[in-house]
């Protein structure tokens, strides 16, 4: 699956969650630092796409986690929130 | 007066017409609203919103919110609310820092509402503000308590330093501001009560949100930047 077909099935699941989905700064990242996957070895398997603001602005943004194989969406998580994506947005 | 309605057209005639046919019979809205008292009316108009609202979703097929929220928090109770305010006061009463409901006057309100969240703090504000809104849990305002707790001991220099520098430097700042009170948060955990799902959260957004975007925006790790969730049990 292409970024832009990841980045368009993201946007799609924010707006029907009523969550903001127009951002200005938004990437698709596979690469995981070690550092961080050490952190967390669950991460492997998954990457994710990052809606933000550019400049940034306080508390906003929304990172989706992609499952590496499937490429279904996983979870949203926001400043106040996680969400789990519902089924059929995946 | 028939006459004088004559001219000004007969579409004003027969509109007025219906009025006063409704009037007399008791039909229609507008007739039906007469009747009530202004408080009556509000009320009224505020379940027709709520109707609306809940008609618009079902129409374009969307989704409750609670149904998809991990989180599931419990909006803070009156007695919390004022506890927090009161801890505020004693935290930063050099700084003379507030906690406010971001009500419908408001431009914190605005901002909340555009960008969809719940809380948050403004440390360029004079005297430095926690924003919240109607509804929010503790664990978010337990977040922006240790971000304004952050403040009231670095200064609000070094704390706001990231809006003034490269994109970079910004990001670096904003690591270590939510590394801190996502280690504070950790710590505080039992006595502030948080879920499994919360304590989730607060590695996630470390990690997700924070952490990764950064780093791949050319961020070097290094391992400051590191928190040991496993020694939280997470």
């Amino acid at each position: 699956m292409t970024d832009k077909e990841i980045i368009e099935k993201a946007t799609k699941a924010l707006k029907a969650l009523d969550l903001l989905a127009d951002y200005n700064s938004i990437g698709v990242y596979r690469d995981i630092n070690p550092m961080i996957l050490e952190m967390n070895p669950d991460i492997e398997f998954q990457y994710s796409v990052h809606f933000n603001f550019n400049p940034p602005v306080l508390g906003t943004g929304a990172a989706i986690t992609v499952d590496r194989k499937t490429n279904k969406l996983l979870k949203i998580i926001t400043k106040n929130g996680l969400y789990k994506v519902p089924e059929e947005l995946q | 007066m028939m006459l004088r309605e004559f001219k000004k057209g007969t579409k004003e005639i027969f509109s007025k017409l219906e009025k006063v046919l409704d009037e007399v019979f008791g039909l229609g809205d507008e007739v039906a609203d007469h009747a009530l008292t202004p408080a009556e009316r509000r009320v009224k108009e505020k379940q027709k919103r709520a109707q609306n609202k809940f008609e618009r979703k079902r129409r374009g097929g969307k989704y409750n919110l609670e149904d998809v929220d991990e989180l599931g928090s419990k909006p803070a109770t009156k007695e919390e609310l004022l506890d927090c305010d009161k801890k505020i006061k004693i935290l930063a009463f050099k700084e003379k820092g507030r906690f406010r409901l971001a009500t419908k006057n408001t431009p914190a309100y605005r901002y909340i509402e555009k960008n969809n969240i719940a809380a948050y703090f403004d440390a360029h504000e004079i005297p430095p503000v926690i924003w919240y809104k109607e509804g929010s849990s503790n664990y978010v305002i337990a977040h922006e308590y240790y971000h304004l707790e952050e403040f009231c001991k670095i200064g609000k220099k070094a704390f706001t330093k990231k809006d003034f520098g490269t994109l970079k430097e910004a990001l670096v700042n904003n690591i270590l501001r939510e590394k801190y009170v996502a280690e504070r948060l950790l710590e505080n955990a039992e006595i502030l009560n948080l879920s499994l799902s919360e304590l989730k959260h607060i590695k996630l957004y470390y990690q997700e949100k924070i952490i990764l975007p950064a780093v791949n925006l050319g961020v070097e790790m290094i391992p400051e930047f590191i928190i040991r969730f496993k020694n939280y049990g997470l």
